[in-house]
């Protein structure tokens, strides 16, 4: 399966699939990482607008996923997060601790630069 | 002579009784309507009348079962009186009247018996429920539209949303208060979100916890929470429960909050120069 990833600036911009599942999330996490490792990154962000369902695997995916980010030099920002995704994670007690969130794209890039700025100082 | 006028007096008695329990039954709001032990219509008084709009004559001798809406129906209330050992009381069923129109009623019914403990037929008392029915679903409806006007979700700025929390907030209010602001946020795009509590007269555990959550699931979809409206008769019971709040921003008023919001955005409020006035 295709996942899309794209290079702004010194950002990865990582759009997930409506329809990822266990193993095209792991390899995912794979290929991002290599990505990361090729040439330098600074930020990682992940846009989830496409995912409607998402269980604790999957939550802990991302969260793994920015944990190696940050080892590797870059800050994770999440966007799109949908609403019933949203309800479920918070009663179901799931954290997403040390990952920034952003409303969309946009706002996720310009989260990513101030990080980025806050960092340099 | 003597015996004659006695047998009058009795008879006369036996008639007056007689008229005294037709007026019992006539004077009945609720409709009464007794059957022989083959089910066929004895009594149907004024009230069965009114609410069904047949004349007495029309079904009296006729079978009870007219009344219902299946044969399934009546005899349902007949397997309801014989598990009740010859009673039922308040059973919620349908009774159709003359216009074809189904009435929603409570019926209770007993079986009748002679002297000797031989089952001589069936009476029974049904409340029209229509206007019970009617008050309940006005009811209802009330209900909806106050939970709806409970969460005033409002974009007082651009990027800013306020959510002015009233009364109090139980586990239902909470779940419906947060899909409301989460579908607002995306909606707005907004990336600040001033939550008034002023109006939340008491904040135990409970409410603490959900209140918790909401900003969690805000702070989740990309915007940021500002809890405002603390008195300090709410911030003295947080600290003595031992509700951690920290992890929330918090300020005082809705005045504060929103000043916090335009320097998160980097806005800035000022007075016109005098020439941009005049």
């Amino acid at each position: 399966m295709d996942t899309s990833i794209f290079r702004i600036e010194d950002f990865l911009i990582v759009s997930l699939p409506p329809d990822l599942d266990d193993r095209a999330a792991l390899s995912l996490q794979n290929e991002v990482l290599a990505c990361i490792d090729k040439s330098s990154t600074s930020g990682l962000l992940i846009d989830l607008t496409a995912i409607t369902i998402a269980d604790s695997f999957m939550v802990k995916i991302l969260a793994d996923l920015s944990s190696m980010a940050r080892m590797m030099g870059a800050t994770t920002v999440i966007v799109g997060m949908q609403p019933p995704i949203v309800i479920a994670m918070v009663e179901m007690g799931m954290r997403l601790d040390n990952v920034h969130t952003a409303l969309n794209l946009e706002k996720g890039i310009e989260l990513l630069r101030k990080l980025k700025k806050d960092r340099a100082k | 002579m003597e015996i004659s006028r006695r047998e009058k007096k009795i008879s006369f008695t036996d008639v007056a009784a007689r008229d005294y329990m037709r007026n019992l039954i006539d004077s009945s709001t609720d409709a009464i309507i007794s059957t022989d032990k083959k089910g066929r219509i004895v009594i149907f008084n004024h009230g069965a009348e009114k609410m069904l709009g047949y004349r007495a004559e029309e079904v009296v001798g006729r079978c009870v079962v007219m009344l219902y809406e299946s044969e399934e129906k009546a005899k349902e209330v007949m397997r309801q009186m014989y598990k009740g050992g010859g009673a039922v009381s308040n059973f919620e069923t349908a009774i159709k009247a003359k216009s074809g129109e189904l009435v929603p009623v409570l019926i209770s019914a007993s079986q009748l018996r002679d002297k000797k403990g031989e089952i001589i037929g069936t009476v029974g008392y049904t409340k029209d429920m229509r206007d019970r029915m009617a008050l309940e679903a006005e009811l209802k409806e009330k209900v909806r539209m106050m939970m709806e006007l409970s969460t005033p979700v409002t974009q007082v700025w651009d990027g800013i949303l306020t959510l002015p929390l009233i009364g109090t907030i139980d586990t239902s209010r909470a779940k419906q208060i947060m899909e409301e602001l989460l579908k607002k946020i995306v909606e707005t795009q907004a990336s600040i979100v001033i939550l008034d509590i002023t109006g939340v007269p008491i904040v135990d555990t409970m409410v603490a916890n959900n209140l918790i959550k909401t900003v969690q699931a805000a702070a989740l979809i990309g915007a940021r929470c500002l809890l405002v409206g603390i008195s300090p008769q709410i911030a003295q019971t947080l600290v003595h429960l031992g509700i951690n709040l920290s992890s929330i921003e918090t300020c005082a008023t809705l005045r504060s909050g929103l000043q916090k919001a335009f320097d998160i955005l980097n806005l800035k409020v000022t007075e016109k120069s005098y020439d941009a006035r005049h």
